[in-house]
């Protein structure tokens, strides 16, 4: 299996994941409570049910039993008691523990073997979609005393060997708690720093099956029989951010403008290489809230101008600042400045490699990009648009908007919840800082006789890597 | 001529100390740290502060390039800051790999690139004369990427799936062949200089007085050829081979990231990535060593072919 952006960061510890490969790892190696299936739904994972009571400040949580670590050692509630105590350690500095931070710490109580109960400072109604995300800040299940040196989960897959930035073979764990898998002895997985090596290995028949495959190399796998292609649509974005407290973006004219400015359609052709939908500006496509009957924003050359104009912004210039951060944000940005130049705007290019990104521009430019994968609405306003966000990329700060998120952290009823976040996402529509102009496909691959890999709309490869799924047929 | 190696050691470890002091200039200026290369987008200020902690970044420079070069005249090259792993265990399979890789290139492309200059000089303005010139300044035309692509479009890929196309991180010699392409793509680099500069310098030597002197004297042409030919040739051709194995030392970087080879080169590029000062310091006086090293080596063979030079020093 090739894995691309591996380094010799790269780390098996349950507290963070830092690369995509650390995911694919993780992924394998641990499980989680709850977790999202392909279709966006959570599922019961170690966690038979999460349930809220007292209005969403108390969570509690019961685990199946008969499950083992891999050093043989039963599941029990004290194990996820020390895994959230092991998250919001502040040693840690997990990037979990962002999300947990209202878990009251005396309110971790151990009910019985099977039985924990979480208690919050205020209401929590996303919990389940916290231990239900298998990104880079999932809540990994690790046993009492666990030593990351060491790591042990109850995972389809033990670790057999680990060299970062490099390989890791996994073995099956035969003592696995599901009965659909693991199906392959061993599970080899490869970094490949380089795109078009981590193509040639699987042309070269090196490996069986690879993580984001680039679009320009799609026409070559589908036109040949011994691969297959899995296309997911996906809730993941990579948006524009203007930053909405310093001119010219602190004019919600000017940022209107930005947002008829950018050809979406043409964004999801050239960039995306046709793999992709058009977005509009909001995010969360799989929340039941989300806002889908607002008009679907187009390129408004003349209301550009004119906006523009209102806004003393007549031909102005911008500098818009990128970095190969993620896929397909460089190639994002340079349609973008072409486009603008069509309404007189001049965009300023401006590249820079991803250290000197996260540590001079992310956060402080006015006008830059990010990169998010498949969240609901709430979970993602807590990485990026809460007065305590640590991304909050676009400095969003409305106090209407903020309200009404608010009442939906408290809200339990589904469906009163989806109205809320609609309510919020309009708001985010008429004023807010992002430019989504798409969601955008994962493309992966796998070799005809790779069977059990599905398409997901999680926004993680290969059906977020879940590799117990997979067998090989003859 | 032993004074000679000894006064070119003692220049050789100014030099190494010259490097590790431009190098750890160098990622002075480099925009963030390791905590910030690490964490990427997760480094929120208090996690940064963590980090920096644990890894020992703050603290006046000056004083931490003295704490490492003190332990580094230890022979000890410090722990790896991406993931705390000894810079020795982790570099120590690396070298060896590009030792191998950059040996296995020079053994194939240097003897190959002598013999074909030899040929090309003693069958002048043939069809193989002119056929090896073409191809030698088509190669050198072409940077490292363009032929590593073009052998893997060859022999892996696309018309002949003999030969695997990337490395898979398996120790070299545990599965040599992973070694043929990348060693091809090297020695095909390095080649082409060399089959020029053999192909002159023979041809003057051919046409010297005492090669003319040697076939007068009904001297077998391959004992004229081999041994008044070659011999003298070899002093000079020994520092244009030097210079290119030289130039491996670089050129291996941009060929093992194509072929995602386990070797330094690989190495370096990510801890420049992140910013793990100790490894690019060892990587890069590990480089710095092996072209003193090589340099050292071309000049004691000139001066030993070189009566001359072989007897200055008395």
């Amino acid at each position: 299996m090739g894995l691309n952006a591996g380094s010799a960061k790269d780390s098996l510890d349950a507290k963070h994941a830092l690369t995509e490969a650390d995911i694919a790892r993780q992924n394998n190696l641990y499980d989680q409570l709850l977790c999202f299936n392909p279709d966006y739904q959570i599922e019961p994972g170690l966690a038979e049910t999460v349930e809220a009571s007292e209005g969403a400040t108390v969570w509690t949580i019961r685990l199946r039993s008969g499950v083992e670590f891999h050093n043989g050692k039963a599941l029990t509630a004290r194990d996820v008691a020390f895994t959230f105590k092991y998250l919001l350690d502040p040693k840690h500095a997990a990037p979990a523990a962002a999300r947990l931070s209202d878990i009251n710490p005396k309110g971790i109580e151990v009910v019985d073997d099977l039985t924990l109960r979480l208690r919050f400072k205020s209401p929590f109604s996303v919990f389940r979609d916290v231990v239900a995300d298998l990104g880079s800040a999932g809540i990994r299940v690790i046993p009492e005393g666990y030593d990351p040196a060491n790591p042990v989960g109850t995972g389809p897959f033990k670790v057999q060997s680990f060299e970062p930035g490099v390989r890791s073979l996994f073995v099956r764990n035969e003592n696995y708690w599901r009965a659909d898998g693991p199906y392959v002895d061993e599970l080899e997985m490869i970094n490949f720093t380089d795109d078009s090596a981590r193509v040639n290995a699987l042309l070269s028949d090196q490996i069986d099956a690879l993580a984001n495959l680039p679009g320009n190399q799609m026409r070559i796998i589908e036109a040949n029989p011994a691969y297959k292609l899995i296309n997911s649509e996906t809730g993941a974005w990579n948006p524009f951010t203007m930053r909405m407290d310093v001119a010219p973006f602190d004019d919600n004219r000017v940022r209107q403008a930005f947002r008829l400015l950018v050809n979406r359609e043409q964004m999801v052709q050239q960039v995306l290489a046709g793999q992709g939908s058009v977005a509009n500006d909001i995010f969360a496509r799989y929340d039941p809230g989300y806002a889908a009957e607002l008009p679907q924003r187009e390129v408004d050359i003349d209301q550009v101008k004119s906006l523009l104009k209102q806004a003393g912004q007549e031909g102005m210039s911008a500098e818009l600042v990128t970095s190969p951060v993620s896929s397909g944000l460089v190639p994002a940005a340079e349609a973008f400045v072409q486009q603008a130049s069509l309404a007189g705007v001049t965009l300023k290019l401006r590249q820079v490699e991803p250290a000197t990104f996260f540590s001079q521009f992310f956060l402080v430019s006015p006008l830059s990009q990010t990169y998010w994968g498949t969240r609901n609405y709430l979970l993602q306003t807590m990485d990026n648009m809460l007065p305590d966000s640590a991304f909050n990329e676009t400095h969003w700060a409305d106090d209407e908007w903020l309200k009404i998120v608010k009442e939906g952290f408290r809200e339990v009823d589904d469906a009163k919840r989806a109205e809320l976040v609609r309510a919020a996402q309009t708001i985010e529509y008429e004023r807010g800082g992002f430019i989504n102009w798409g969601f955008y496909n994962k493309l992966d691959v796998v070799k005809a006789n790779v069977e059990g890999i599905v398409p997901d709309k999680g926004g993680i490869a290969l059906t977020s890597y879940s590799f117990r799924r997979a067998w090989l047929s003859s | 001529m032993a004074r000679m190696v000894f006064q070119r050691f003692w220049t050789g470890f100014f030099v190494l100390f010259l490097v590790s002091v431009c190098v750890f200039f160098a990622t002075q200026i480099l925009p963030g740290d390791a905590a910030q290369a690490i964490l990427g987008r997760d480094a929120t200020p208090e996690r940064l502060e963590i980090l920096r902690e644990q890894l020992q970044l703050s603290g006046n420079p000056i004083v931490q390039y003295w704490t490492w070069l003190s332990s580094v005249l230890q022979l000890d090259f410090g722990t790896s800051l991406a993931n705390g792993r000894p810079v020795a265990d982790l570099l120590g399979a690396r070298i060896v790999n590009s030792l191998i890789l950059m040996g296995a290139a020079a053994l194939t492309g240097i003897p190959a690139a002598l013999m074909i200059g030899v040929m090309t000089a003693y069958w002048r303005d043939g069809v193989l004369d002119h056929g090896v010139t073409v191809v030698t300044l088509v190669l050198s035309a072409l940077p490292e990427f363009v032929i590593a692509t073009s052998l893997i479009l060859l022999f892996a890929t696309g018309i002949m799936k003999v030969l695997p196309a990337t490395s898979t991180g398996s120790p070299v010699l545990s599965y040599p062949l992973q070694m043929v392409l990348p060693a091809l793509t090297l020695a095909l680099a390095i080649a082409p200089y060399i089959i020029r500069m053999m192909r002159a310098t023979m041809i003057d030597v051919l046409e010297s007085d005492y090669v003319q002197h040697a076939r007068l004297s009904g001297l077998s042409e391959r004992k004229v050829v081999f041994r008044y030919g070659l011999v003298n040739v070899l002093g000079a051709v020994a520092q244009v081979a030097a210079l290119q194995l030289a130039y491996l030392a670089g050129g291996v970087v941009v060929v093992e990231y194509v072929f995602g080879f386990p070797g330094i080169g690989t190495a370096l590029v990510d801890a420049v990535g992140n910013r793990d000062l100790p490894v690019i310091q060892a990587i890069c006086l590990f480089i710095a060593v092996f072209y003193i090293v090589i340099n050292l080596v071309a000049d004691a063979l000139t001066a030993f072919a070189n009566p001359r030079v072989r007897h200055a020093g008395r």
